[in-house]
């Protein structure tokens, strides 16, 4: 496997295949019907789960708004959970890593003192607030 | 000028090698990063240079740094539990 030649690292080898089925990332997602009509396969499969009815592409026609019942001969609003996460499947709480870019470096005592060369990532934590007298 | 004393040595070391170490994360994810590649090279020969200035005062710092023909150097420096090989700058 030649690295180089490729120009290509291990982040960039991460299986394809396991976000293959995630749609394009969209701030309509939770919209309307046209977007959910738009959910790519996942979606199309499952039934929701507490009404049992209608397919997530097609929508339950329940409100998704707290307090209203109106689910057509069923359940509550508790559906509107369902069927509209195109992340559903996917493992729990994975988080993501932007690229870095070289810059703002520190020079290099800075740096040693802070414990990273990279001012972008130097995130110090403190505790923000003390439960109780005296813990510092 | 005027040669560096052991401990500013040990501590450009320490620097140098930390510095090296940052690039180095940054390359295995970057590898084609001209500016970082650069940056490598230049505390990689800076840390050379340090380590040559110090083993040939003050003895090896590790077990590759050679040693005297009379004496078995490695024995001769302060132990990493020792005052002198943990003074502050």
């Amino acid at each position: 496997m030649n690295y180089n030649a490729e120009n290509r690292t291990p982040r960039d080898r991460i299986g394809e295949e396991l976000f293959s089925h995630v749609g394009p990332m969209s701030t309509q997602r939770y919209g309307n019907q046209e977007s959910r009509a738009a959910s790519p396969t996942l979606s199309q499969a499952a039934t929701c789960s507490t009404c049992q009815t209608g397919t997530r592409q097609n929508g339950c026609g329940c409100s998704r708004r707290a307090g209203n019942t109106s689910c057509p001969g069923r359940t509550s609003d508790r559906c509107r959970v369902h069927g509209e996460d195109r992340l559903a499947g996917m493992p729990l709480a994975m988080a993501y890593v932007p690229m870095q870019e070289w810059r703002n470096l520190y020079d290099l005592e800075p740096g040693f003192e802070r414990g990273t060369l990279f001012k972008e990532l130097d995130f110090p934590f403190y505790p923000t607030a003390c439960p109780r007298k005296g813990c510092r | 000028m005027m040669p560096k004393d052991r401990n500013a040595l040990m501590h450009d070391i320490q620097v140098y090698g930390f510095a090296l170490v940052e690039v180095n994360l940054y390359l295995d994810t970057h590898p084609g990063d001209q500016a970082a590649i650069a940056c490598y090279n230049k505390y990689n020969r800076l840390l050379e240079e340090a380590y040559i200035a110090y083993e040939s005062q003050y003895g090896p710092l590790t077990i590759h740094g050679g040693t005297d023909n009379d004496c078995w150097s490695w024995v001769k420096g302060p132990w990493p539990w020792e005052y002198s090989a943990n003074t502050p700058r």
